[in-house]
Order: C-alpha cells, then sequence, then structure tokens
C-alpha cells in the first residue's frame, strides 16, 4: 500500500498515466516483477495485471453493471455470441471477491458514486490485477462509504496485491499507507514511513514551505445588519424541502451534510439553474420570481460550481477569455471589445491572485485546479457580486491553493461579501465558516456556529 | 539573441498555417503541371465559382464554433433565390429590393432553426436536415422543377458584373469575411458563440442568453445562405430549381479543411476562407489536368480526411508527423 502524495501539479497524475500506458515516458525504464517491461497502452498493462481505478470513473451508464464489470472481455459462446449465463456467474465471482454485493442486472447509471466505484474496481480485479492504482478515489465518497473502500483495499492487499494510492486527505493516507512517497514539481522528493510522519511534515515536503493554518476568529456580524440574500421555504420536489434560512454581508455561510443531503441542488435552485417547486428567494429584500442565472449575475450573485471541468470552465479558451465572460459589457463600446482595458483588469487579478500562468491568453485548460479555481473567482469578483455561491471550491485542490483560496474568501469577506461555502470536507466548513446550517436527504437539520461546535457534532444533529 | 530563422518561424507557425502552406504549394505545382492556371481569367474563375459556397462556409463556420452545424443552408439558398426572382419577375418592385426580401426570408429561416433547437431542444443535425428537406420540397411545389426566367438586366451586375478586375460576389464575398471574423473576434457575441461551443452549460452559468445567440447564429446563416443564392440566381440570369443541392457538405469541408472543430468551441475565419479557396483550387486542377471529373470528389473525400488528420496532429502537439505516422504503423 503504497501512497503518491504532492499538491497538484506536482506529476501524480501522469506518473500514474505512466504506469498504465496512457503515456509514454520520455526517459527512464519501468521494472515489473524484476523485469523491465515497456508499457505501451493500457492493454499491455492491464495484461501484466496493472489496473486503475480512475477519479473520474470511466463506466457506461446505460449497460447492467456485470456488463460493466465485465466490458473488454464479455466471455463468448460460438459465432461471437454473448454467454450471458457466464458473464453472470463471473461477474458474481469477482464481486465476491470484492466483497461486495450489488444487483448484477441493475444499470450503472441507477448506482451511487460508491457503488461505481466499487464496479471499476471489479472491472480491474476482472483482469487480474495484481497491482491497483487509486487516484482520488475519496474523492466524492462519505465518510461511511470511504470505510467500505478502506476494507477493500486492505483485503486485496493482505492477498499479496500492490496498491498505489493518490489522495489529497493526508489523515486518510497516514491511517492506512504502509510507505509514502512524496512528489513535487515533477520530482522525486523523499520517501516517508507513515508510523512515524505527521500530517504537517507531509504538508511540509508537498509544498516545501510551511502552510500556516488561517487563524481563527470569529467574526461578529451584527443581526440588525439587513440579510442580502433571504430563502423562505424553498422546495424543489424530489432534491430538498422547506429550506429557509438568511445569509447576511460579511459572513461565510458553510452548508454541511452528506453526500446527496441536497446542497448542490439546493444552491443550483438559489442561483436560478433550475426552478423552485415552491418557496421563495430573496435578494436585498427583493423577491426574485422565476430566477435565472442572468437575473442572478444582476443582481449580484455570483456561483462557482461543484463540477469545474463541466460547469465551471471554458478549457480551450483563455485564461482572460475565461475571466471576462460574465463582464464583457464593462469593456465594450459600440459593439467592440476594448481588449486593452480588459487585459488591464485581467493581470490586475492575475497578480492579486497570484494565478501561476505563463501569460493571460495561455488556454485555461492547461492550467493547474487550484488556478483554474482563481480563475472562476475572479470572473466573479469582476462582476462586482457581493454574494458569492461556492459549491465544494477546494475538491481537487492541493493543501496550497487551499490555503490560498481560503485566505482570499477571508479578504473577500471582511470588504462585505456574503458566502455560501459548501464542502464534503466538515473540518473545512468548521474551521472557515461563522454560521453552519446543517442538511441531511433535503431537509435542514440545524444550524450551529462555526467556532463552537465539532464534526461530531454536526454528524450527530444530522444524522438525528 | 534568438536565431532571426526562428522568429520567422514563430511568427508562421500560428493556426493556419499549415492550410496556407498547403495551398501554396498546390498552386506552385499547379501552374507548373499547367501554363494555363496562373492567368487572370482562370483564378478569376475559380474565385468567383468558390465564392457561393464561400459566403455560405462563413456562416456555417459560426453554426460550428457554436456546437451546431446547418445542414439546411442549400434549401435556404435555393428557395431564397427562387422567392427572389418571383417576386422580380411577377411584381414591379425594384431587383435590389426583392434581393432584400429574399434575404429577410432566408434570415426567418434561419430564426425557424434556431427557435425548434434553442426553444424546442432538437438535435440541430437532425432539425437542419428536417427543415433543408422542407425548403428543398417548397422549391419544387412553387417552380414546379422550371427555372425562373427574364430577370431585370439590371439586377444581373451582382452576379455577372466587375468592378475594376474583381467579379462582384468576390467583393462580397471578401467583405462579408472581414465583418464576420471581425465580429467573431471583437465582440461580446463573438466571444459567447466560443463560450457556448466549448462549454454550453458553463455560458449558462456565467449568464449569457444561451438560446438568443443560438438562434442569431442560425439565423446569421440563414441570410448569408440567402445572400448567396441571390448571387447565384444573378450569376445564372435565373432562378434555378436545382440552387443550393450540392452545396451544404463544401461548405462544411471548407470550414473543417481551416481547423473549425465539429465539437465546437474552436475555428477562424480565415480558415474557413483558405479552406474553401484550397477546394476551389483543387477542383480546378482537376479540370486543368485532364483528370476525368469523375474523380473529383474522390480526391475531395481524401483532402477532408487528411486536414482532419492534421488537425489531430496537432491537437496532439506532435512536432514530427513523420515520426507519428511510424509509430501508428509499429503498432
Amino acid at each position: 500500500m503504497h501512497a503518491v502524495i504532492g499538491e497538484n501539479g506536482a506529476g501524480k497524475s501522469t506518473l500514474m498515466k505512466i504506469i498504465f500506458g496512457l503515456l509514454q515516458p520520455d526517459a527512464g525504464e519501468i521494472h515489473y516483477n524484476g523485469q523491465q517491461v515497456v508499457i505501451d497502452n493500457p492493454i499491455t498493462a492491464q495484461r501484466l495485471g496493472i489496473g486503475i481505478v480512475p477519479q473520474e470513473l470511466n463506466l457506461v451508464p446505460q449497460l447492467t453493471v456485470a456488463e460493466n464489470i465485465l466490458l473488454g472481455m464479455v466471455p463468448k459462446k460460438r459465432f461471437g455470441l454473448i454467454d450471458w449465463n457466464k458473464m453472470q456467474r463471473d461477474a458474481a465471482a469477482i464481486l465476491e471477491m470484492v466483497g461486495e454485493v450489488i444487483d448484477l442486472k441493475r444499470k450503472t447509471a441507477e448506482l451511487s458514486v460508491a457503488q461505481q466505484q466499487i464496479i471499476q474496481i471489479a472491472r480491474a480485479m476482472a483482469f487480474g490485477a495484481r497491482v491497483l492504482i487509486y487516484d482520488e478515489p475519496t474523492a466524492s465518497l462519505t465518510q461511511k462509504e470511504t470505510e467500505g473502500l478502506f476494507k477493500i483495499i486492505n483485503s486485496f492487499v493482505e492477498k499479496k496485491g500492490s496498491v498505489f494510492y493518490i489522495s489529497h486527505r493526508l489523515e486518510e493516507i497516514l491511517r492506512i499507507a504502509h510507505r509514502i512517497t512524496v512528489l513535487r514539481d515533477g520530482c522525486y522528493i523523499t520517501e516517508l514511513d507513515p508510523k512515524r510522519t505527521t500530517t504537517d511534515e507531509m504538508v511540509h515536503y508537498m509544498v516545501g514551505r510551511e502552510i500556516k493554518k488561517a487563524k481563527r476568529t470569529a467574526r461578529s456580524f451584527t443581526v440588525e445588519k439587513t440579510p442580502v440574500l433571504e430563502v423562505d421555504n424553498l422546495t424543489r420536489y424530489g432534491e430538498f424541502s422547506g429550506i429557509s434560512f438568511q445569509l447576511y454581508p460579511g459572513e461565510i455561510l458553510g452548508i454541511a451534510g452528506l453526500v446527496g443531503a441536497g446542497r448542490t441542488e439546493l444552491v443550483r435552485c438559489i442561483f436560478g439553474e433550475t426552478q423552485p417547486d415552491e418557496g421563495t428567494i430573496k435578494i436585498h429584500r427583493k423577491e426574485i420570481k422565476h430566477p435565472s442565472p442572468i437575473k442572478s449575475i444582476k443582481n449580484g450573485v455570483g456561483f462557482l460550481p461543484e463540477e469545474r471541468r463541466k460547469l465551471g470552465l471554458f478549457p480551450v479558451l483563455s485564461v482572460s477569455q475565461n475571466m471576462t465572460m460574465s463582464t464583457l459589457g464593462k469593456y465594450t463600446k459600440w459593439g467592440r471589445i476594448n481588449q486593452r482595458r480588459e487585459a488591464v483588469d485581467v493581470n490586475k487579478y492575475i497578480d492579486e491572485l497570484k494565478i501561476k500562468t505563463p501569460h493571460s491568453r495561455q488556454l485555461v485548460k492547461n492550467l493547474s485546479g487550484g488556478n483554474q479555481q482563481k480563475v472562476i473567482l475572479a470572473r466573479w469578483m469582476l462582476t462586482g457580486c457581493k454574494i458569492l455561491i461556492l459549491d465544494e471550491p477546494t475538491r481537487g485542490i492541493d493543501v496550497g491553493a487551499k490555503a490560498e483560496i481560503f485566505q482570499l474568501l477571508q479578504e473577500m469577506v471582511a470588504q462585505g461579501y456574503a458566502v455560501i461555502f459548501i464542502s464534503s470536507e466538515l473540518q473545512e466548513v468548521i474551521d472557515y465558516a461563522d454560521r453552519i446550517l446543517i442538511m441531511h436527504e433535503g431537509r435542514l437539520k440545524g444550524e450551529v456556529k462555526g467556532i463552537e461546535t465539532s464534526q461530531e457534532e454536526i454528524m450527530r444533529i444530522a444524522l438525528s | 539573441m534568438p536565431k532571426i530563422t526562428d522568429q520567422i518561424w514563430k511568427r508562421l507557425k500560428f493556426r493556419e498555417s499549415g492550410i496556407i502552406l498547403a495551398l501554396l504549394i498546390m498552386c506552385f505545382g499547379l501552374s507548373l503541371a499547367t501554363p494555363s492556371f496562373l492567368t487572370a481569367f482562370n483564378l478569376g474563375m475559380v474565385i468567383r465559382q468558390v465564392s457561393f459556397t464561400a459566403i455560405i462556409a462563413l456562416g456555417q463556420t459560426l453554426v460550428l464554433i457554436s456546437g451546431g452545424i446547418d445542414l439546411s443552408v442549400g434549401g435556404i439558398a435555393g428557395l431564397s433565390a427562387i422567392i427572389g426572382t418571383m417576386l422580380m419577375t411577377s411584381t414591379a418592385m425594384d431587383p435590389y429590393l426583392c434581393a432584400l426580401l429574399a434575404g429577410l426570408f432566408g434570415l426567418f429561416c434561419g430564426l425557424l432553426n434556431g427557435l425548434l433547437i434553442a426553444k424546442i431542444g432538437l438535435n440541430p443535425f437532425i432539425a437542419t436536415l428536417g427543415t433543408g428537406e422542407v425548403f428543398y420540397g417548397l422549391i419544387l411545389v412553387l417552380t414546379k422543377g422550371y427555372p425562373v426566367l427574364g430577370l431585370p438586366k439590371k439586377f444581373l451586375w451582382l452576379g455577372q458584373g466587375m468592378i475594376g478586375v474583381v467579379p462582384v460576389p468576390v467583393i462580397i464575398m471578401i467583405l462579408v469575411a472581414v465583418i464576420v471574423a471581425y465580429v467573431l473576434k471583437n465582440t461580446p457575441f463573438g466571444r459567447y458563440v466560443y463560450a457556448i461551443g466549448g462549454n454550453e452549460s458553463a455560458a449558462n452559468l456565467v449568464g449569457i442568453n444561451v438560446p438568443k445567440i443560438k438562434i442569431s447564429v442560425f439565423a446569421i446563416s440563414g441570410f448569408l445562405a440567402a445572400l448567396s443564392g441571390m448571387l447565384y440566381a444573378s450569376r445564372m440570369a435565373g432562378g434555378q430549381p436545382t440552387t443550393g443541392q450540392t452545396w451544404v457538405m463544401p461548405t462544411v469541408t471548407a470550414a473543417i479543411i481551416g481547423g473549425t472543430s465539429l465539437a465546437g468551441g474552436e475555428g477562424t475565419i480565415l480558415g474557413t476562407m483558405v479552406g474553401a479557396v484550397l477546394m476551389g483550387v483543387l477542383t480546378n486542377g482537376i479540370v486543368l489536368l485532364n483528370i476525368s471529373s469523375y474523380w473529383e470528389r474522390v480526391i475531395i473525400g481524401i483532402v477532408v480526411i487528411l486536414a482532419v488528420i492534421i488537425d489531430i496532429f496537432r491537437n496532439k502537439k506532435e512536432n514530427n508527423p513523420l515520426a507519428y505516422i511510424k509509430k501508428i504503423f509499429a503498432k
């Protein structure tokens, strides 16, 4: 059980892709079971017994569980017909090896993320993998599902399997890894022994500099202030119901809950991407009828969505074009964009937010996750919005960038921004939110103050 | 200090340099092979031939960048040409007013496409395939298959006239190309077109009015198709019921050869123009070299595939195509 850690852009995923044959090394050799091998594509890797559970699962949602597990090695009868009976048996045997029970005939699309991951693991096992690569497997799992995954990994390791494990969750790694390799900027930095190291030491090697934890101060905001956003009895059937709360200027309002609690659905509705079935949204005391993103932005709301690549970025456009997409009107006169004035603003934010990019014309897809996130933040800051909704802003971002983003958030609320902050990492919410709303299965279960609460308390309220 | 050749190379390595190089090589080869290629008469003919589909290809490029495709351009061009010429022959209106009305009719057809796609949610391929059929069908309903003849003399200047040594349609083509290129590069509208093609969900979330932009793009495409239809009618001195029937593929091909991505989000007007001219030169070369014209479509098909392969190299950042080809065959 070999953990590989490093900041985003340290080269972890690239290294794993080389091992799995998706990329070719420019120099160097790979030895497998003591023999030098050339892994020129994933098929070779699978034949050698190397499997991967990628961060973004690559299952075929329309196919059944059994079909997905045996994808690429479907048992055949004569004339090339599929042997369905054998397929069921094989798939069941593999799932049993993994130690999970999932109905083989169900469509994969109907399963939870955790179950889909198990299918991905089962598929790697189906090829008889002896070496499994896990790339950020727990990023979207709940605590309980994570425990289940660890059980699977442990039993695999007990059967003399080897595991490469990439994760940003350092506590997790300390618990389950046998060895830890640290990468930084594409270089091997050191190897750590999980029995002797601490998360602080790991972070130290990962970033090459100490990260000071933002000092927690309880900001006091008086209730006399008028709320900028009021949500009353907001309901979308099947997603969430009866949600009411207020958001005040200068505060960070955290929303905590397990995956599936309806947090993302709630904020998407508040931003106007979906329509509520019941209830009202008021911004600056004014009710918003038929909310839409265009209206929300006009009213000073910004939204950083959960899935950065799918919903937040224009990958083939430049950093500059990504940043000004919501504010082009500012630079436009007689229908023409004044690109010089645009560049002034863009460069200002690149400097201020310390966005690492060679120049503003760089395609945004070439930036690391943390820097992409900063580009999106800059986009909203440019609009002059007063309410910022952040849905999992730190997912898949390295510790250094996380600290920078939180630093930025603190500065923003100090300037009077009101922030709604969703994160699956409870500790983050506790550390940075002034108030925390706790959601569970589409309902609001309670509210706590960030400074007085603990992970245990929040979980207790959520599950009560 | 960087070497001067490096600097020149860097200047040359923009998006469209590959296809421009291909065009130059082709022209050079043809001028060696046959003396009749590099004559003012021949070049003028080639470029005028190209202009009809090139104008439509400009609209098609917009549609493709926005992530759609417009297969109804041929139908719109044909139907607009018929309606425009019928107005000219059956009413006393000024022919250029009739042409303008035909243009507006094309715009309206495009608007219809846009509404079907952006508001009702039809897939662009299916929607425009369907409306295109309707337009072709309406041509036959209106004409019963006979051409509309007897256009006013005054109108023939549009398709047959010259300004200096340059044919009028060519001037219109260049004018439209410059305008569309300017709009794409320098206006919020242009930015939004790229944004929607690059990531429609994100475009919606940053406050772009996605349906409005999509409808506009199809409307522009429809208008340019109608414009081209009128130019062609003037050139042929009559509204031919077959106008536009073979025009759809060349417009898509010109854009694709010019580097426009079928997936949306990428493409330039310069690329499309060069792509259109390249296809015109290719066709011309086939004629001049006395190759049986039956081969024309075979050759064009191969060129399209080659162009897309070159595009893949560019995306893979493979600097050495030969090494890449070797690698493919080594497998």
